[in-house]
């Protein structure tokens, strides 16, 4: 600790022929350093696909370990379960189970780091905050995708035996299995750029969750509730319009999955903007 | 180099800041002082670019922080403890913040030697003592060799031996050029680092001046007595500019004549003397005297026994 060494690290650093400086990607990796850094990223992860493959695989395993005495007709009960084609049905299973804790993942990247006072350094690091902004919707976007498919796929791979004993068994390059995986990634994505962004608006973690929790899985619960307008009200909500995504086309038609995809993107591009705006303006 | 022109902030109706100018110049280390709730905090946050102002503006190296390609070049900043989340390493930490300018594990090594702490780089931040979150906090502020280094009570939770660890980096960065600027309350410790002194109450700039001239601005300068006779010695040094207080049946603190006339004057008198001192202003009653008006909370002055 000692002032030549200062100044000799101040020489090593100014002379560097890539002197530092603010880029977009640098900031993006600041943002992966931190999100791969505390140990909530790695909970969240496991316990999500964990909690994917056992519900969405899960009725699965019920029906072909059951005695033959209580589930006398299997195909029958798959098929009530999951659609005519099962395979399908496990997929959409999966990121509909998956998507409150991706949810929840968008959330904890940006209100522990308001609440605990790092985005103080973050920001100070960062004065324009849009980059730091648009590095964490893309952080969850990336994250929910990649957390969701790797459910997804291992449901569809753990039930694929059965299926096939049932003649009822997919191969992951059919078209309609690529549909759904698709519009599951794009469901997921969204979710997860909504939650980051409502989450952003909150000073304590605890509030942020509640609001983004409370939209997307409360409101759909309760709305219906409401008489008269409570039906149609709720094919409104982002978590209700967004699962309209991994339906498969084949068997619902586009239009429902177009209409729901449209609306769970206005609500993900008006929570972007507005916590954008506010974010990039408030005081810290 | 800091500079602050008209700079006010309102949060609803109060206001924090108000109409602050001030400039911190390269080569010294600048103090800033203030009772609590002058708006030191507000002002140093506004120069890091996380407040916006009211009105009024803020320039670091001669540019508003936001239009630098790389700020943590230009300035490092400790704004307050706990600017970290307690579940990741300090290492993680830094090499995240370092990440955002391309700043590399080399000079993160190096700035966590600098400020002691390699030892712990490995361990959660959560486990961390008060002062060793302020050497993190530090480290930080250093990651990218800045011009500018502004420390909002730095010494906070600091053992003696960081305390003059710190005074002696910082009067070490000043005397390469580099602009330091601290806020403080530890007022001993603030008259040993700085040689400039901006000082504010309730938002507002009271002094901006040499550490010398506020001191000798400050008529604070007393000489204490003890004689057997003080009766009489407090009788004859009475005169219209000349304050005598009496401390104790033997003890007089006076103002306004230095020890030479008071001794001058006892002998004159037969006046037997067994103390005579000299008390020059302290950087505390110089601070006490200039802001005794703008205190935000004033405590009741406790009664001496």
């Amino acid at each position: 600790m000692s002032a030549s060494t200062m100044a000799g690290a101040a020489v090593a650093v100014r002379d560097q022929a890539s002197a530092p400086r603010l880029t977009f990607p640098r900031v993006a990796r600041g943002e992966w350093i931190k999100t791969t850094t505390v140990p909530s990223t790695y909970w969240t992860a496991a316990v999500t696909v964990a909690f994917t493959v056992l519900f969405a695989a899960g009725i699965m395993f019920a029906v072909t370990f059951a005695p033959p005495a209580d589930v006398p007709d299997p195909v029958a009960v798959i098929t009530d379960n999951y659609g005519a084609t099962p395979s399908l049905g496990v997929l959409g299973l999966a990121f509909m189970f998956t998507y409150a804790l991706v949810a929840v993942f968008g959330v904890l990247l940006v209100a522990p780091e308001r609440s605990s006072g790092m985005l103080s350094a973050t920001l100070a690091a960062v004065p324009r905050r849009t980059p730091v902004f648009a590095a964490k919707l893309l952080m969850s976007a990336v994250a929910g995708i990649v957390v969701g498919l790797v459910g997804a796929v291992a449901s569809f791979l753990l039930v694929q035996p059965q299926l096939a004993g049932f003649g009822l068994g997919s191969s992951l390059a059919d078209p309609d299995v690529l549909q759904v995986l698709a519009g599951g990634t794009v469901f997921l994505a969204l979710i997860a750029m909504l939650s980051t962004a409502i989450g952003s608006l909150f000073r304590g973690t605890a509030a942020a969750m509640g609001a983004v929790l409370g939209l997307l899985i409360a409101a759909p619960a309760l709305v219906p509730i409401i008489p008269g307008i409570g039906a149609g009200l709720a094919g409104f909500l982002p978590s209700s319009a967004g699962m309209m995504l991994v339906q498969s086309a084949a068997q619902a038609g586009w239009q429902p999955i177009l209409t729901g995809g449209l609306v769970l993107l206005g609500w993900t591009a008006a929570a972007v903007a507005l916590g954008g705006v506010l974010f990039t303006r408030r005081d810290v | 180099m800091i500079e602050v022109a008209h700079l006010t902030k309102r949060f609803g109706e109060t206001t924090a800041v108000d109409d602050l100018s001030f400039t911190v110049r390269p080569g010294t280390v600048t103090g800033f002082l203030g009772p609590n709730g002058a708006g030191k905090s507000t002002a140093m946050r506004a120069i890091a670019g996380l407040i916006r102002p009211t009105s009024g503006t803020t320039r670091v190296n001669g540019r508003p922080i936001a239009e630098h390609a790389a700020p943590l070049t230009e300035i490092g900043a400790l704004l307050g403890a706990g600017t970290m989340q307690p579940g990741r390493t300090a290492r993680s930490h830094l090499l995240a913040l370092a990440a955002t300018h391309g700043i590399g594990r080399s000079r993160v090594q190096e700035v966590l030697e600098l400020t002691g702490i390699q030892a712990a780089a490995g361990r959660r931040v959560g486990t961390f003592s008060m002062g060793m979150g302020q050497r993190l906090g530090l480290a930080a502020a250093l990651l990218g060799d800045p011009q500018t280094i502004m420390l909002d009570e730095p010494i906070n939770g600091l053992d003696p031996d960081g305390i003059v660890w710190v005074r002696h980096f910082l009067r070490s960065l000043a005397a390469e050029g580099r602009t330091v600027f601290l806020s403080s309350h530890l007022m001993s410790e603030m008259a040993q680092t700085a040689d400039h002194l901006i000082v504010i109450g309730r938002g507002r700039l009271i002094a901006d001046a040499p550490m010398a001239d506020v001191l000798a601005d400050v008529e604070a300068t007393r000489v204490s007595v003890k004689t057997p006779d003080a009766d009489r010695l407090a009788a004859a040094l009475s005169a219209p500019a000349v304050t005598v207080t009496s401390v104790a049946h033997d003890e007089l603190e006076i103002t306004g004549l230095d020890a030479a006339a008071i001794a001058v004057a006892a002998r004159d008198r037969g006046v037997l003397l067994y103390e005579l001192t000299t008390h020059t202003a302290s950087l505390e009653d110089a601070y006490l005297s200039l802001t005794g008006s703008a205190l935000e909370y004033a405590s009741e002055p406790v009664a001496p026994r």
